[in-house]
């Protein structure tokens, strides 16, 4: 497959009376989309829309954080950008898409807890702009326009996970149709089809969702993965979102949407394909499988498949917490023992110094080159902020309660669960566990 | 600045003393460098200086710790050095002990110390957290390539107190971790380090190998009849209302119930609250994760002695082996005390 991806910088954000993109300047008339968003919600579990933008070095937490979507629209070629989405299943990759880049849009709202599950709420993510949890989050760098949702009491979490999914969607939908006629920044192209020199060595991606019912999982063209078995992707399709996030139950552990998209082993190895190295494909494939039979059914399966594709190395990583190990270690395990080279990136444990027991949940005597994303278990002390964005309070441990607390105070979370993306699983993150 | 001021501490060996039969020497000090601290002081240049030299026989250190290392204390107070030179030891097994414990007292007085040792002196895995140990060749024989390479860290020590990554630096990993934002993330760094081993190299890990440790099963019981029997969980199954606020993920407690007269967990009494599993089937059969029901009827009907009328309960999410190797400790030492035989785990 060949893509074009065209990147249009989005400069400012503001609201005013057209819903426009003129000179890098992206004008939202505010209640008009309100109103749209609104209207279209097809059962009215939406009972109101409020949007907000919040810019970085702003002193403001956002809170609520559900998903987050880049604004992308499919210029030539078959299919939508985020494909099964409001559109068809159809196969995306090739032709031209354009993107707005420096833009993100974040679904916010209270979801109820009515729901029964210790697992499958939505717990609070948290994205500081400025302070010393902000690099834990890649969105404290965007501007970011909010979705601020309220919800109606009675629906089911199916109900409510569609209806957030689709605002955003037509949310990054709508924008997206400004910017189709637009001669982008920067182009950049991924061909696929070409002849690659066949000395050069092959390389896969494992990349292993979560996915564990509504509320954590992720969707393939349109499609959540309980019973997915390891699918081989073109690198140029999950640049086009075939990959939807619905995954709203760790804050650290989620891959936003938006990441997805630009997945930045993905990104990376698509940058070097016929140069350093062939990037043979993307492996998909979900964590969490049930019992150790499943998860080595899995591994072997996806390790498979990048022997199928005659790599010769293969980067591995995860969505969600300690479970989800088990199974891409088993992959490792796998495919090192098939001669293909396997690299995992990782957070990990430690207790707040790092000497505290082993730094990782699982382990294969295979996995002898690991790469660390950081420490989840960092005490992080957050300071008062101006102005809360996505709400105005943090419901945190609902298993004693939950009690909504003001979310502008200072507060230390001993763990570092809260914060979006700071479990740095898709490697986005600079963040990195440093040894002394 | 002025220059930094060293405090080094040697063995009655390198101080010139004797050897072996010179193991009780006792405490002694010259203000200025001795032994290998001439070595030093050459490398170090006008930098710094060794203002202090203190030896002590091995024997008499490691037989006497709590009276010499206070005493060395007291004589490291008196110059107030910038930093504390011990060793190097190499793999000298009594010597390295003491260097350690330099280490040790450094840490309490809060001054900065360095020492060098074999990587595999047993001392290192003791003492590392205290100080920084730099690794050393095996014996004296390495004198000559450790002075140059420690002289250079040791100012930086005694300038800045503390020194950089392990990595970086070239001590041997204290075993602290700290978050640190680095230049690449982590997807350029996982495939950096695919191409190396891709072109037949062997590039450093990020994080260190781990070991787990095996445990070795129990025997089996002899005779169940008479055996009581504990439920342990870690599927997070509590009482409604979760009465010991216990968390949901990164357990740093347990709970204890009373199932005292209950055939079962009556659904709507008890919760699962771990995080990692939709416990929606937990809730509507608590038995399911704490099968009381079972146990009850094997033990009416003898096959088993009894059921212990507490359970234990946590989350096994999220929680560091350290932490769980405290937490199972505590529930195995309370077992122990009511005469439990056995133990049924439940897992989710």
């Amino acid at each position: 497959m060949k893509l074009k991806r065209g990147y249009i910088t989005v400069q400012d954000v503001r609201f005013g009376n057209e819903t426009a993109f003129h000179g890098g300047v992206l004008t939202v008339h505010k209640q008009e989309m309100e109103e749209y968003l609104l209207r279209e919600d097809e059962n009215g579990n939406i009972t109101s829309i409020e949007l907000d933008i919040v810019k970085p070095g702003e002193n403001v937490r956002i809170v609520h954080i559900l998903d987050t979507l880049q604004v992308g629209v499919k210029v030539e070629g078959p299919g939508t950008f985020m494909p099964g989405h409001l559109s068809d299943p159809v196969i995306a990759g090739s032709g031209t898409t354009h993107y707005m880049k420096n833009l993100a849009i974040m679904e916010c709202a209270e979801l109820p807890w009515a729901g029964k599950s210790a697992l499958l709420y939505a717990r609070d993510a948290i994205v500081d702009m400025v302070g010393p949890a902000a690099g834990y989050s890649p969105f404290s760098e965007t501007i970011n326009l909010i979705l601020k949702l309220t919800l109606k009491d009675g629906s089911s979490d199916l109900e409510y996970d569609n209806s957030v999914r689709s605002a955003g969607i037509r949310c990054s939908r709508a924008l997206g149709e400004l910017i189709r006629d637009i001669v982008p920044d920067e182009v950049e192209e991924f061909d696929f089809t070409r002849e690659v020199d066949p000395s050069l060595p092959k390389i896969a991606y494992v990349t292993q969702c979560q996915n564990q019912g509504t509320y954590s999982n992720t969707f393939l063209y349109g499609r959540e993965v309980s019973n997915i078995v390891p699918t081989i992707l073109s690198p140029t399709e999950v640049m086009d979102g075939c990959i939807v996030s619905g995954n709203y139950v760790w804050p650290c552990f989620k891959i936003p949407s938006f990441i997805q998209a630009n997945l930045p082993v993905v990104m990376e190895l698509a940058r070097g394909h016929g140069k350093t190295h062939n990037f043979v494909g993307v492996i998909f494939d979900r964590g969490h499988n049930d019992s150790h039979f499943q998860k080595l059914r899995v591994a072997n399966i996806a390790a498979n498949q990048a022997r199928i594709l005659g790599a010769d190395g293969v980067i591995i990583s995860w969505e969600g917490g300690g479970n989800a190990a088990t199974d891409a270690m088993l992959t490792l395990q796998v495919c090192e023992s098939w001669g293909i080279k396997a690299i995992p990136f990782t957070f990990e444990f430690g207790g707040p110094d790092g000497t505290e027991g082993v730094l990782l949940v699982d382990d294969v005597p295979e996995a002898q080159y690991v790469v660390s994303g950081g420490s989840i278990e960092k005490p992080t002390t957050i300071p008062k902020v101006d102005r809360v964005a996505g709400g105005s309070e943090l419901r945190l441990r609902k298993e004693i309660g939950g009690d909504p607390e003001p979310a502008d105070i200072e507060r230390t979370l001993d763990v570092i669960t809260a914060f979006y993306c700071g479990a740095n699983q898709s490697g986005i993150g600079r963040l990195a566990g440093v040894g002394y | 600045m002025g220059k930094i001021r060293i405090v080094h501490y040697i063995n009655q060996f390198f101080a010139g003393i004797g050897g072996e039969e010179k193991g009780d020497a006792p405490l002694e000090y010259v203000d200025g460098p001795k032994g290998p601290g001439t070595g030093f002081t050459q490398v170090l240049g006008a930098e710094a200086e060794i203002i202090r030299t203190i030896w002590c026989g091995d024997n008499r250190i490691n037989q006497d710790q709590e009276g010499v290392t206070e005493e060395i204390g007291k004589l490291i107070r008196e110059v107030s050095p910038d930093v504390v030179l011990s060793g190097p030891a190499f793999n000298a097994g009594r010597y390295g002990l003491a260097c350690g414990m330099v280490l040790q007292i450094c840490d309490q007085l809060g001054i900065p110390a360095l020492t060098g040792m074999y990587p595999e002196n047993p001392a290192v895995e003791i003492y590392k957290r205290y100080g920084y140990i730099w690794p050393t060749a095996e014996t004296a024989a390495g004198m000559r390539k450790a002075v140059p390479a420690m002289a250079p860290v040791l100012l930086t020590l005694g300038k800045e107190k503390k020194l950089g990554p392990a990595a970086e630096v070239g001590y041997i990993p204290r075993g602290y971790r700290n978050n640190e934002f680095v230049e690449k993330n982590a997807a350029q760094r996982a495939i950096d380090m695919l191409f190396k081993r891709l072109h037949g190299e062997s590039p450093a890990t990020e994080v260190p190998l781990r070991s787990f440790e095996r445990v070795e099963p129990a025997a089996p019981l002899a005779d169940l009849k008479s055996a009581t029997i504990a439920i342990v969980t870690g599927g997070g199954m509590v009482p409604k209302g979760n009465p010991d606020g216990l968390k949901q993920a990164f357990s740093d407690s347990f709970g204890t119930y009373s199932i005292e007269g209950l055939d079962e967990l009556p659904a709507g009494d008890y919760k699962g609250i771990h995080g990692g599993f939709d416990s929606t089937w937990v809730d509507e059969d608590p038995d399911r994760v704490v099968p009381l029901d079972a146990l009850r009827m094997l033990e009416r009907e003898g096959k088993i002695g009894k059921l212990l009328n507490t359970y234990y309960s946590l989350c096994g999410i999220g929680t560091n082996i350290a932490a769980s190797k405290k937490l199972g400790a505590e529930i195995a030492q309370e077992l122990k005390n009511q005469q439990v035989a056995a133990a049924i785990f439940t897992s989710t």
